[in-house]
C-alpha cells in the first residue's frame, strides 16, 4: 500500500534525478570547489524536502537555495581567503581549468549571473528572481563578466 | 548573425564543454534518509570509555552503526516533509527539558587545525558561521543552521565521509560547561562556545560532557 510520504519521495526522487547534475555544476562554477559544492547542494536539496509540501515550484526555490548557499560560502570564505591552489575543481580538462580560472577572479554577482546565462541558459528575469536582485542589475554583469571572459579566454 | 551572438555562442559553447568534464553523481537517498548522517544526543548513561575505545578499534561500533542505521531506516517514524528528513535518531532522543548544550557540529576532511576559529554572524541568514585556518594554507568554511535545535532535541549536524580522519568543529552554548571526548583526547569549547577535535580515521563516536553528565554520540557512516 501506498502512502503520501511514498509519493512525496517519488516525486521528490524524480526531481532531484532532473535538477541534480546541473545544479552540482553550476555551484562547481561558482565554488571552484567540489567538497563545497557538494555541501552546498545536498544541503539546498535538504531544505527543498523540508518544505516539499509547502513550496509549489521547488526548482526556482531550489536555485535560490544552491545560489544563497554558494554566497554564504564565498562570503565566509573571503574573510581570510589566500589563494589556494588545493581547493580548486579536480578538473583535468585545461579549458575547464581556464575557465575556472577566470570565473574566480569575478564578483560573485557577475560569476552567478554569467553562469545562469551561459551555462543554464536563463533569461534576465529569470536570473533575477534567481539571485533575488532588481532586473536592471542582471545586464550589466553579464556585460561586465562577458568582456571579462572573452577577454581571458584562449 | 551578428558579433553578439556569435560571442554569446562561443561562451554557451565553452560553459558547455567545461560542464561535461565534471562528474556529478547524486544520491536522493543523501537528503531523504539522511545518509550524510546527523545523529541527536542521546541521554542515555555514562558509558564504559575503555568498552567504546575497545569497540571503535576492533569495528565493533562501525558494525553496531550499520545495524543501528539500517534499523532506523527500516522503523523510520512517518514524518512530515516540514520535519527534517536528513537527520536520523541514533537513539533515543532527551526530553524537551533536557536540552543540551550543543547546537550543531560540523564535520570536515581536513586533519590538521591551526589558529583559532572564527565566528561571525552571516550576513544574509540568521546562521552563524565559522572559519577555521588548516595546516596546508587553505582555510575551512561552514554555518551551523538554524534548525541546530528542534523539539528540545539537539540535533548534530555531521558530514562524513567513508573512510577518511577528519576535524569535528562543535557550537556549543558557551555559558555551559562542556568537555569533548573523541578517541583518547579531550577538548573543550573557547569563550565563543565553538571547538575543534581531530578525528581518528575509523572513530565514529564522541562523547560530550556536560553539566548533566555524559552524552554520547555517534557518526554514523553513509550507507
Amino acid at each position: 500500500m501506498t502512502t503520501n510520504k511514498d509519493h512525496a519521495e517519488a516525486a521528490f526522487a524524480e526531481f532531484f534525478d532532473v535538477e541534480f547534475a546541473g545544479q552540482f555544476r553550476r555551484a562547481v562554477f561558482l565554488l571552484r570547489d567540489r567538497g563545497a559544492a557538494e555541501d552546498v547542494v545536498h544541503d539546498a536539496f535538504v531544505e527543498v524536502w523540508r518544505r516539499w509540501s509547502e513550496i509549489a515550484e521547488p526548482g526556482p526555490y531550489l536555485n535560490r537555495c544552491v545560489l544563497n548557499g554558494c554566497r554564504d560560502h564565498t562570503a565566509s570564505r573571503r574573510r581570510r581567503w589566500t589563494h589556494d591552489r588545493t581547493t580548486r575543481v579536480e578538473q583535468h580538462d585545461a579549458a575547464a581549468d581556464e575557465l575556472s580560472d577566470i570565473l574566480a577572479r569575478l564578483p560573485f554577482n557577475q560569476r552567478c549571473a554569467v553562469v545562469l546565462r551561459f551555462y543554464v541558459g536563463m533569461s534576465n528575469d529569470e536570473i533575477a528572481h534567481a539571485m533575488g536582485c532588481p532586473v536592471g542589475s542582471v545586464g550589466p554583469w553579464i556585460q561586465r563578466a562577458k568582456q571579462q571572459l572573452l577577454k581571458e579566454l584562449t | 548573425m551578428n558579433p553578439v551572438d556569435d560571442d554569446d555562442t562561443t561562451l554557451e559553447s565553452r560553459f558547455r564543454s567545461a560542464a561535461a568534464t565534471i562528474p556529478a553523481h547524486g544520491d536522493v537517498n543523501d537528503v531523504l534518509h539522511g545518509r550524510d548522517v546527523s545523529v541527536r544526543a542521546t541521554a542515555s548513561s555514562r558509558p564504559n570509555r575503555h568498552f567504546v575505545s575497545y569497540a571503535a578499534a576492533a569495528g565493533l561500533v562501525v558494525l553496531v552503526g550499520g545495524l543501528v542505521a539500517i534499523s532506523t531506516r527500516n522503523n523510520t517514524p512517518q514524518t512530515s516533509p516540514a520535519q527534517s528528513p536528513s537527520t536520523t535518531a541514533a537513539t533515543e532522543p532527551t526530553s524537551p527539558d533536557e536540552q543540551l548544550p550543543i547546537r550543531g557540529v560540523k564535520y570536515a576532511t581536513a586533519t590538521t587545525a591551526v589558529g583559532v576559529v572564527e565566528l561571525y554572524d552571516s550576513p544574509d541568514t540568521a546562521e552563524q558561521c565559522f572559519t577555521l585556518a588548516l595546516a596546508d594554507g587553505s582555510d575551512l568554511a561552514d554555518c551551523f543552521p538554524n534548525e541546530s535545535v528542534h523539539d528540545g532535541t539537539a540535533y548534530v549536524y555531521l558530514r562524513m565521509r567513508p573512510e577518511e580522519p577528519g576535524l569535528l568543529i562543535g557550537l556549543t552554548d558557551p555559558d555551559s560547561s562542556v568537555r569533548v571526548e573523541i578517541g583518547d583526547t579531550s577538548t573543550e569549547p573557547d569563550d565563543h562556545g565553538i571547538w575543534v577535535a581531530e578525528v581518528p580515521n575509523g572513530t565514529d563516536t564522541f562523547i560530550v560532557d556536560t553539566d548533566n553528565g555524559p552524552q554520547t554520540f555517534r557518526i554514523q557512516e553513509p550507507g
